[in-house]
């Protein structure tokens, strides 16, 4: 930080002392504000969770009762666990590549400067602004096994009828889809803000190099978008872990616990059994899972 | 010739994913106006015999959707401006700063985001409770003062904000706040932008919140209007649905269209480059 | 409404009350939440009887809350309940009894009842609609939206087979018959399906097989799943079959489609909620009727729905509330409700009043539903009953798609069952 010291030119010594000082704290100044919100409305439910999993709290037992580690045992031995910890494996596996992968090859397609664009950028936004509600009712339709669209179309072309929400060989793959269709646009926006960021002089320099535009995204335009992607992929698994609305909507989990991920089988657990401190156990693995999760992906990133 | 070529591929690609997304939302639209007959055919039905307008009426008719505007605008407006607030201050802490505990409170950032509502909501209903602020705009703002993503997406862009442009302003006596306020985050447009639009349209259709710590309906917000719509046992007037899902949505795609254009490079960005 | 009570408790012990003070003309003010699970004009309905509750007792004020579906309602009281928030008065679905009063949530009515002339006053409700409301010995819920399945058939199709409109099947063995002559197929597909029993998360359909065939599904303690007992197999092993082996029922119709495809004409009989009756009337442009659910050792729907609790603990405004349950059960109102809703009239003397006798005679099928009524049986239910609840769910879906051996699959899930309740 030679350059703050060179700025403070000759102003007295006690008042460098004052100004260095003011420059030790001002970010923590800086942070305050947001640090202390998130404190009371984030990270103190943390607390208030971990607590509660060491304890018992049902429909039967109203009041806390401390029980040790017997609800994580619990977690761990139960059979149900095992298949929404695969689900959400599957779940996640498949729509954090899926949407941010689509989300980057829409951004750069309309980097291009294509005519219509502007109309293009705002059809594939419009998944993510539209009500949860209203989705998840068009995609329950859409996708009737009966008389849906999807199965319309399908018929034109002389296959199907498949049955998408009901079957629960097919519901999550269903699923999954519905959940990068109302998310993709989403990366699509990050990325167009960061290929924007981007400086042009390097860009241009390669494409005066006669660079063909493959190589130039592989050996620029990619490592540059480095930091963006790593926050698509932390975003992405972050919001793959919490995707319940719809789920709660369109399946409830189900059939036959298809489509049960860990955010509804939280859900399911607290709300419906009324069992506060099992699914506050689970809320705190699921807490360190996608932390770890989330770890990895920034160590690889930044190594 | 290639070059045509692919850019013939390259419109054709982008065409199919959009008939994906468009097909759907077509259909939404479609149904708004469809009359109840016709939603319910055997084949599906493209186009209505008729643009039935009195379905916007009747849906409108059908909550207090006058006063649930104006109380969702007060409300995602005032998140976003605070959380604007809060989390540029600190992405400019995080991003541009040294300070002993900078990365434990990333880390602590991060982890902030991780814990879905579904498991927060209990103890923040009761923090609510003890301060007295359940049923008023307070508990439909204060729980999102500060925002985890913002400040993390913003320490992003903060970041690709080269050091050398800081040196310069410093010259200027240009620091601090003003650095922020002058620079960071107008060179960081479409990042400030892309986080208002989703900061706004999160809070714009919060369903499960408003319903949790509101019982008055003088302060509920548009999606649990929308909510009266939909039913359980039966869903009969799903053109009502339709057209009551578009004019809640219509504000946020109104705003996105508009505000699209700014994700192009801004004259200042080209002004600065070299 | 709640905070501004429990802030007035408080102030008024620091002698700051807000308002007069309590004895003078101030109107006790209560808060009702109530969900809506039955379409967007029905909140408009319970703000039209509230205020006519206010109108007829000025003494009390009531502030109705919409609160979402069954599931959010019962989210909200149980956020309330940790917080001291608790509403005075809310409607949830009916096997949340034991649940909230178990938690201490929910109080207990049977001081009021004997107030209001204890036998006497639950005598004015159909028994088989109070056998949902009582926990550990003690009454809990008064009915207030209450529905039993019920058999919606098309007359057209009827007639097109060669059967009598007006004799809907009343036995298994003549459902299935029925149901056979009523699908219609073209190659491989089915054009239109016989029967049509949909599938939501309270299994309403498997009790009402069980119950037909003299079966019970959970031990009367509310502690074991009777799901490999004789009845109950047999049972579910029908459902099977009519998927399976007469193909005359689709394995997996939602909740909310069946309605939709029985206006379509894609199904002859379908049974769903007596409160779809007002979708149906507005919907189904053929000739329809109603029919039993038919039986097969006795007749047994099983009821659902949503029930009036009490929540409120200070004595005056216990007094209050309760006035309002009473008030909203009444005969009069029951019959509004019924016939704004769809809903049954739980009320007995409901069916007495003109207004009721002329839904009658416009609506003649809804008797079928009266008829039910005095039939109806409990549906499962008891603190710990939501995970087997579930449990059976998957095994049903599981069992009709052919994805699981019936046998081997009911053991599996009936142990499951057993130690989820037997939990902790």
């Amino acid at each position: 930080m030679a350059n703050e010291r060179q700025s403070d030119g000759d102003v007295r010594p006690r008042a460098r002392a004052a100004a260095a000082g003011w420059r030790r704290l001002n970010p923590y100044v800086y942070l305050v504000p947001a640090l202390a919100a998130l404190a009371v409305w984030n990270y103190y439910p943390l607390i208030f969770l971990v607590n509660l999993s060491f304890h018992r709290l049902d429909a039967t037992q109203p009041a806390p009762r401390w029980i040790g580690l017997d609800n994580y045992r619990e977690l761990f031995a139960a059979p149900l666990f095992r298949r929404v910890l695969a689900n959400t494996a599957i779940y996640t596996g498949l729509t954090v590549p899926l949407s941010i992968g689509l989300g980057l090859a829409l951004a750069l397609a309309l980097n291009q400067g294509l005519r219509g664009a502007h109309v293009l950028r705002t059809l594939f936004y419009t998944p993510v602004v539209l009500p949860t509600v209203a989705a998840a009712t068009v995609a329950l339709w859409i996708f009737n096994t009966n008389y849906g669209l999807a199965n319309y179309l399908l018929g034109l072309a002389g296959q199907g009828p498949v049955a998408w929400l009901t079957d629960s060989d097919m519901a999550l793959s269903t699923i999954i889809a519905i959940g990068v269709w109302k998310t993709f646009g989403y990366f699509m926006l990050v990325y167009l803000a960061a290929l924007q960021a981007l400086p042009q002089t390097v860009l241009e320099a390669a494409r005066l190099d006669g660079a063909r535009p493959w190589d130039r995204f592989w050996s620029i335009t990619w490592p540059l978008l480095r930091p963006t992607t790593w926050f698509a992929i932390v975003i992405a698994l972050i919001l793959s872990f919490q995707a319940f609305d719809f789920i709660n909507i369109t399946t409830q989990g189900g059939p036959s616990n298809a489509t049960n991920l860990l955010v509804f089988y939280i859900y399911q657990n607290g709300f419906q059994y009324f069992r506060l401190g099992f699914a506050a156990a689970i809320s705190v693995v699921m807490f360190a899972l996608v932390y770890g999760l989330s770890a990895l992906v920034s160590l690889w990133f930044n190594r | 010739m290639t070059r045509a070529l692919n850019r013939l591929a390259l419109y054709a690609a982008v065409l199919a994913v959009a008939a994906l997304v468009a097909t759907p939302m077509y259909w939404l639209v479609i149904s708004a106006f469809k009359s109840s007959d016709e939603i319910f055919t055997s084949t599906p039905r493209w186009l209505p015999a008729a643009l039935e307008w009195h379905n916007f009426g009747r849906a409108w008719q059908g909550a207090a959707f006058g006063r649930y505007f104006l109380n969702s605008t007060v409300v995602a407006l005032a998140i976003v401006f605070l959380q604007l607030a809060t989390s540029s201050l600190a992405a400019y802490a995080l991003a541009r700063r040294r300070f002993v505990g900078r990365t434990v409170v990333l880390l602590a950032v991060i982890g902030a985001l991780i814990i879905p509502i579904q498991v927060t909501f209990l103890a923040n209903f009761i923090t609510l409770q003890h301060l007295g602020w359940l049923d008023s705009y307070w508990a439909l703002v204060a729980p999102f003062t500060a925002s985890a993503f913002g400040t993390f997406l913003l320490r992003q862009a903060f970041l690709a904000v080269p050091e050398a442009m800081e040196d310069a302003a410093r010259l200027d006596r240009c620091t601090g706040l003003a650095f922020l306020w002058h620079f960071l985050l107008p060179l960081s447009r479409p990042t400030v932008l892309a986080f208002t639009l989703v900061a706004l349209v999160t809070h714009w259709n919060d369903y499960f919140w408003p319903l949790i710590v509101t019982n008055r309906d003088e302060i509920r917000t548009l999606p649990i209007g929308l909510a009266m719509f939909v039913t359980q046992e039966v869903m009969s007037d799903w053109n009502l649905l339709m057209a009551a899902t578009l004019f809640v949505a219509a504000p946020m795609l109104i705003i996105f269209f508009l505000t699209q254009r700014y994700f192009i490079r801004s004259h200042m960005h080209a002004g600065l480059k070299g | 409404m709640n905070i501004r009570h429990v802030l007035c408790g408080l102030l008024a012990a620091t002698a700051l009350a807000c308002g007069s003070p309590a004895g003078a003309a101030e109107p006790v003010h209560l808060s009702f939440w109530y969900p809506v699970d039955l379409g967007g004009g029905l909140a408009k309905v319970i703000d039209g009887l509230v205020a006519d509750f206010d109108k007829a007792h000025p003494d009390i004020q009531v502030t109705p809350t919409y609160t979402g579906s069954y599931d959010t309602t019962l989210q909200k009281i149980q956020a309330a309940k940790m917080a001291g928030t608790l509403p005075d008065v809310a409607v949830t679905e009916i096997s949340s009894v034991p649940v909230l009063g178990a938690l201490g949530a929910a109080r207990p009515l049977d001081a009021l009842i004997a107030g209001e002339g204890g036998k006497k006053f639950l005598d004015k409700f159909w028994p088989s609609m109070l056998l949902n409301c009582v926990y550990d010995g003690k009454v809990y819920g008064i009915p207030f939206q209450r529905s039993t399945p019920v058999m919606y058939y098309n007359k057209d199709a009827f007639k097109a087979a060669g059967l009598d409109p007006d004799k809907p099947p009343l036995t298994w063995d003549e459902l299935v018959a029925d149901a056979e002559k009523l699908t219609k197929r073209d190659g491989d597909r089915v054009t239109q399906w016989g029967l049509e029993l949909p599938l939501e998360a309270f299994n309403w359909f498997y009790y009402a097989l069980v119950y037909s065939n003299g079966g019970q599904s959970l031990s009367p303690d509310g502690t074991k799943a009777l799901w490999d007992q004789p009845p109950e197999l047999a049972a579910l092993g029908f459902w099977h079959d009519l998927v399976n082996k007469y193909k005359v029922t689709p394995a997996y119709t939602p909740w909310n489609d069946g309605p939709q495809e029985f206006a379509a004409g894609k199904v002859a009989m379908i049974w769903h909620s007596t409160g779809s009756q007002a979708f149906m009337r507005q919907n189904v442009k053929f000739a329809w009727g109603l029919g039993r659910i038919p039986k097969h050792a006795q007749f047994g729907p099983p009821s659902g729905g949503g029930n009036l609790m009490l929540y409120a603990t200070d004595p005056a405004r216990q007094k209050a509330a309760w006035s309002f349950i009473v008030w909203l059960s009444d005969a009069k109102q029951a019959a509004r409700w019924s016939i704004a809703s769809g809903y049954l009239a739980t009320n007995v003397a409901s069916w007495d009043l003109p207004e009721m006798k002329a839904l009658v005679k416009e609506h003649p099928e809804v008797l079928v539903t009266k008829a039910q009524l005095a039939d109806a049986k409990a549906e499962p239910a008891s603190a710990k009953y939501a995970p087997a609840r579930d449990i059976l769910n998957a095994l049903i879906k599981d069992v009709l798609a052919n994805k699981a051996q019936l046998e081997p699959a009911v053991k599996e899930a009936v142990a499951n069952a057993n130690a989820a309740m037997a939990k902790q």
